[in-house]
């Protein structure tokens, strides 16, 4: 995740936004003074400087030190910020906060020896609350900030942020908060119950200390960790949906153009091939549905019929595309559950569908259909030959029985618009 | 307008833009084309041309991020989106960032040229399956009370969904006029009409609809 964006001014060299970060260039020993120096945009020297009296001054600012080495991610300054990615502590890091943590306890018999311990009974107290404090406190990530901010603004470029993932994180900082709370409560009460008037000062003082202390320790090797469960679960995502495409892509569309090769002489098979595979890969690309197997001739009769009046239409269009070799487009606004009316509406619009791909001589039939609260209604419209519907052929009759008739034996009508030359539409309501 | 009608391409597929300059060649002026995002602003800015032909699926931000970018600094050069896209929210994204119409890549040529004639005579152009889901987009759910900030903007009159509906049945300006008695004029103002409430309605079903479905 980048630090910032949109700035792609020199300014950036001198300064950032967001937190410092360790050095990756510019290091003596962390490279965290010369990542501070860069970010104030002042002179690493003089950070040097002040780091080491500040090291030399206190043992805390030993763990600080270390702390923060351990929480700041490693930035690489040589390219600009846009396209700067953040190395997250993982592995390595997780050793070194191992390591610091025995640093920090060696500090505290470090200075139990010079008796600047405080006492077994305050100190245990102490650390409880501390431990509290420092989970309230925590650590705002850059990541999460990321995230509120691609919540409240939302910049060209961002991904829609993962509804689940959201859930998950605000949880998960609840979670924090109140453990985190309970834990400062009850210390601080035990702290309160055993401390006397003249030893509440240094004991505010150890505590405000050892928070510190576990903030910077306890923090990052949580917050390590579940980074690192974060990116593993992205990567298994990942996997997976490249699993999911290479088998589709195998399946489905590798088969479709091997046919092809087999047959490229017959450009209506080859047509035909290609419209089904299209239709297969959007329903696989832009519906949850699954696909349909490619084996020559799919058996739509064979698959389950699927719940709802417009996907039993979309399978009607796309048989008679099938069977007749017209591309069926089909508009759907709404949808509605299916039942006994709804297939007889949708064995009409079957019937009307075939009957503009195999008589109007139109290579393309629009289908429109609508599912209002009140009723559903289907538009199966030609640009064909067309024909006066006075002088109705005899191949028509189809029309007239299985559209006008079948409807109306479920309470639905139906009506025929056709002149010569104009084309044919067939429209079909069915009031719920 | 005078002369040729100057379009630029804007498609990542390049086997795509040559066939579509093929076909093109001899209506219209192809003054350039270009595969992704920045290619696409940087060669519209430097070809100014009067219709840009988008595709949705773009890499480095869709379709929708060239013309919003471009629509601030250019906003007499119109889109066109042009895609084999299903998704409506794609769709939706596009047409609100500034296109003035949408045509799946199945259209023909002929269908094609005149679709890109009217946008750049200023006209939208809605394909069947746009009316649709514009039809989907301001349906109204009956068992949610309507959160509608700008009665005017957020929801579409009967004249406009009559001549969306006829649109979605594959009907043309033409033949749509001729069946509501009106000029094919009038049906272009309708249209227009469900395109500035497209992309100016903050329509609460309208974001919530495409949030909805970009989930999926």
């Amino acid at each position: 995740m980048p630090f910032s964006r949109g700035r792609r001014s020199p300014g950036w060299i001198d300064k950032a936004p967001g937190p410092p970060w360790r050095s990756r260039d510019d290091h003596v020993v962390t490279g965290l003074a010369g990542g501070t120096a860069e970010w104030l945009g002042i002179s690493a020297t003089l950070v040097r400087a002040v780091l080491a009296f500040v090291l030399v001054g206190s043992g805390f600012g030993v763990l600080a030190y270390v702390g923060a080495a351990i929480l700041l991610p490693v930035a690489d300054r040589s390219v600009p910020p846009d396209e700067r990615a953040v190395r997250l502590p993982q592995g390595r890091d997780l050793e070194r906060s191992g390591i610091a943590l025995l640093v920090a306890f060696g500090g505290a018999l470090l200075l139990r020896l010079v008796g600047v311990w405080l006492g077994g009974d305050l100190a245990w107290p102490a650390a409880v609350a501390a431990a509290g404090l420092s989970l309230v406190w925590g650590r705002t990530d850059v990541e999460r900030r990321e995230l509120w901010r691609s919540r409240l603004v939302r910049l060209p470029g961002d991904e829609a942020p993962d509804r689940g993932e959201v859930v998950r994180r605000r949880r998960s900082t609840v979670a924090r908060f109140v453990a985190g709370t309970v834990l400062f409560v009850v210390g601080g009460s035990w702290v309160l119950a055993v401390a006397r008037p003249e030893t509440v000062v240094p004991v505010l003082a150890a505590t405000t200390a050892t928070t510190a202390g576990l903030a910077l320790l306890a923090g990052p090797w949580i917050a390590g960790l579940w980074r690192e469960l974060g990116e593993e679960r992205r990567r298994r995502i990942r996997d997976q949906e490249r699993a999911e495409v290479a088998a589709q892509l195998h399946d489905s569309v590798l088969q479709t153009l091997a046919l092809i090769q087999r047959d490229p002489e017959t450009p209506r098979r080859v047509a035909h091939l290609a419209r089904q595979q299209e239709r297969s890969l959007r329903r696989w690309l832009f519906t949850e549905e699954a696909p349909n197997p490619v084996d020559g001739e799919p058996d739509l009769a064979d698959l389950p019929a699927p719940p709802t009046f417009g996907a039993r239409l979309r399978m009607a269009a796309e048989e008679v595309e099938d069977a007749t070799g017209a591309a069926v487009e089909l508009v759907l606004v709404g949808d509605a559950r299916a039942d006994g009316r709804t297939d007889a509406l949708v064995a009409a619009a079957r019937e009307a569908m075939r009957n503009a791909a195999v008589h109007s001589g139109a290579d393309e039939v629009s289908v429109f259909a609508e599912a209002t609260s009140t009723s559903l209604t289907v538009f199966v419209r030609d640009r064909g030959s067309g024909f006066d519907p006075v002088l109705v052929p005899a191949d028509r009759h189809g029309l007239r029985e299985s559209v006008v008739g079948r409807l109306a034996r479920v309470g639905g009508s139906a009506t025929v618009a056709s002149a010569p030359g104009e084309g044919t539409e067939v429209s079909m309501e069915l009031i719920r | 307008m005078t002369g040729r009608v100057r379009v630029f391409l804007v498609d990542d597929h390049t086997l795509f833009r040559a066939g579509v300059r093929a076909e093109l060649a001899e209506s219209v002026e192809v003054v350039g084309e270009a595969g992704d995002v920045a290619e696409a602003i940087a060669g519209i800015e430097a070809s100014r041309p009067d219709v840009v032909l988008l595709d949705v699926h773009l890499p480095g931000g869709g379709g929708a991020a060239v013309a919003a970018a471009v629509r601030e600094r250019r906003p007499e050069v119109r889109f066109l989106a042009l895609s084999v896209s299903d998704a409506a929210e794609d769709v939706i994204a596009v047409i609100r960032a500034g296109a003035r119409g949408y045509v799946t890549k199945t259209i023909d040529r002929a269908g094609l040229v005149d679709a890109i004639a009217r946008v750049a005579a200023g006209d939208a152009v809605f394909s069947p399956r746009l009316a649709g889901f514009v039809l989907d987009a301001f349906a109204h759910d009956p068992g949610e009370a309507p959160a509608v900030a700008d009665p005017e903007l957020d929801s579409l009159t009967p004249r406009e969904q009559e001549v969306l509906r006829l649109i979605a049945r594959g009907y043309t300006y033409k033949e749509l006029a001729r069946q509501l008695v009106i000029s094919v004029k009038t049906v272009e103002t309708h249209v227009s009409s469900v395109l500035r409430k497209l992309q100016l309605s903050s329509r609460h079903e309208l974001t919530r609809w495409a949030n909805d479905r970009r989930l999926l």
